[in-house]
């Protein structure tokens, strides 16, 4: 049989004439420079992506080595490019600890010292900006966050008739991001910080789309900071650069919080309208405060349970 | 067709895509955490290159209790402080560089929140739970000290009404974070 098939094609000869062979050549060839054209830009991943970064896993998979070497070559890749050496760890949840914000609108000016202080502590990207927290200004007599305008220029605050109501993520005990992303990029931590692993996020911005509370922010572009600028106390679950493509959000300063500091916010805050700390300690300021004020949760109709708290005081 | 977009691809005639170069500094400038005020601890008048107490002055031009101005050194005092309208509210005109407390008792300068808490107990109250005021430091006893901002560091005790103030710039709509929220 196998003799058989060999004598026919060696009878017959190749199976394509001369036309065929200057037809189908240069289409063939064309094709292949084509594939090679369009997969060029791979030629260039080496720069943007390396192959361990290609090939990591999940941050809860990750072994206390595999930790190391993530760590080490972040912190080279930060070095490379921005020329300052930061100190990136990974800082895990403290036990027995749960953490909240209240913030008093009564205090609150709406000087944006907070925006600005979250921006700088957390290497948030200065042009596009990403900003965490959205100040808005809202006409007294009403709680619709529809109404507030969070880009007033105005010479002084707070001006008559207006209250402020700075808004960021909730760290909801629900939370609709979360349930959202198709890869587990984003989680709730023992702490009840909502986390996101950078390396992990697709860019779908599903989670940007389910927050009822604005507070996810996408980078479009490459974040553009300057060197200058950098705060070089990082951690990997907060405020160590991002890349392109990624969702990112407030969290609590985890890189202060979980080592005892306050969050930048709070201690920007010129009218001290807010109060950070451990709701499991009832002898906390935060315990202090839900125990004695009238607090209230934005939309609390949508049961996310959020982890902040707004309150009116004299 | 097919050739003249391999051509292009090989070409790479739409070029490489400029990355973005990080722009200029604007410094860290909300990073610090200084109060409102700079209170003075202990009033002192600077005149010519000399630093006075109020006693030094005092000791010569009593106070009358029932005075109402401000004259000679102390006119760019404002009074804005309620029924608070004369000196002697807070101020021990026998003794000047002392606070008045109840039946002719003193408060130092340096406590000063003591005087603030005789009148305004719910806020004095909320202060030493520090909920009133701003901390800075820690939130974690075992880890640091959590420092409190006193009274005077936020409001001026003459005019004690939180002043208005120049907010920092808005999100710039057209380089993000703005929108109708997302971004």
């Amino acid at each position: 049989m196998a003799d058989l098939i060999t004598t026919r094609q060696t009878a017959d000869g190749p199976d394509m004439n001369r036309r065929d062979f200057l037809k189908k050549t240069p289409v063939a060839v064309a094709w292949v420079a084509a594939l090679a054209g369009a997969l060029s830009p791979l030629r260039n991943l080496g720069d943007t992506i390396s192959a361990e970064e290609f090939l990591q896993s999940h941050y809860k998979e990750l072994s206390p080595d595999d930790m190391k070497r993530v760590l080490a070559r972040i912190t080279d890749e930060v070095e490379r490019e921005y020329r300052v050496r930061p100190h990136l760890r990974d800082v895990t949840p403290m036990d027995g600890v749960q953490f909240a914000m209240a913030l008093n609108l009564t205090r609150c000016i709406g000087c944006r010292k907070c925006v600005h202080a979250c921006v700088e502590e957390n290497n948030q990207s200065r042009s596009p900006e990403i900003q965490y927290i959205r100040v808005l200004e809202m006409p007294q007599g009403t709680m619709d966050m529809e109404r507030g305008n969070h880009d007033y220029d105005v010479e002084q605050v707070p001006r008559d008739g207006h209250f402020y109501m700075p808004v960021q993520c909730q760290q909801c005990e629900n939370p609709p991001c979360v349930k959202v992303c198709p890869v587990e990029a984003t989680w709730q931590e023992p702490d009840g910080i909502v986390a996101v692993d950078y390396n992990w996020c697709i860019g779908c911005r599903y989670c940007e789309a389910a927050c009822p509370y604005w507070a996810r922010r996408f980078n479009f572009s490459k974040p553009e900071l300057p060197a200058e600028d950098v705060n070089p106390d990082m951690a990997y679950l907060s405020n160590r650069p991002r890349p392109k493509g990624v969702v990112e959000k407030c969290t609590f300063c985890l890189q202060r919080t979980r080592e005892g500091r306050y969050p930048a916010c709070l201690e920007v805050c010129p009218t001290g309208s807010r109060v950070f700390g451990n709701v499991l300690d009832p002898d906390s300021s935060i315990s202090y405060i839900l125990k004695n004020k009238r607090v209230f949760v934005l939309k609390e109709e949508l049961g996310t349970r959020p982890r902040f708290y707004y309150f009116f005081d004299s | 067709m097919l050739a003249l977009l391999a051509l292009c691809f090989v070409l790479d005639l739409w070029g490489e895509v400029e990355p973005v170069q990080p722009g200029q500094s604007k410094g860290r400038q909300y990073s610090a955490n200084e109060t409102v005020r700079d209170p003075l601890l202990a009033p002192r008048l600077e005149k010519i290159g000399f630093e006075y107490g109020c006693v030094e002055c005092h000791r010569n031009f009593s106070l009358d209790n029932k005075r109402r101005q401000r004259l000679a050194e102390h006119t760019s005092i404002e009074l804005d402080h309620g029924a608070n309208s004369r000196c002697d509210n807070c101020h021990l005109l026998d003794k000047l560089d002392v606070l008045v407390d109840y039946e002719g008792s003193h408060i130092a300068f340096e406590e000063s929140e003591k005087l603030c808490g005789k009148c305004h107990g719910p806020k004095y109250r909320d202060w030493k739970e520090g909920v009133h005021g701003r901390p800075n430091g820690y939130w974690l006893a075992s880890r640091g000290e959590s420092v409190k901002a006193t009274c005077v560091q936020c409001h001026s005790p003459h005019s004690p009404a939180f002043k208005p103030m120049t907010p920092a710039p808005a999100p710039d709509e057209r380089r993000g974070s703005g929108g109708n929220g997302h971004g």
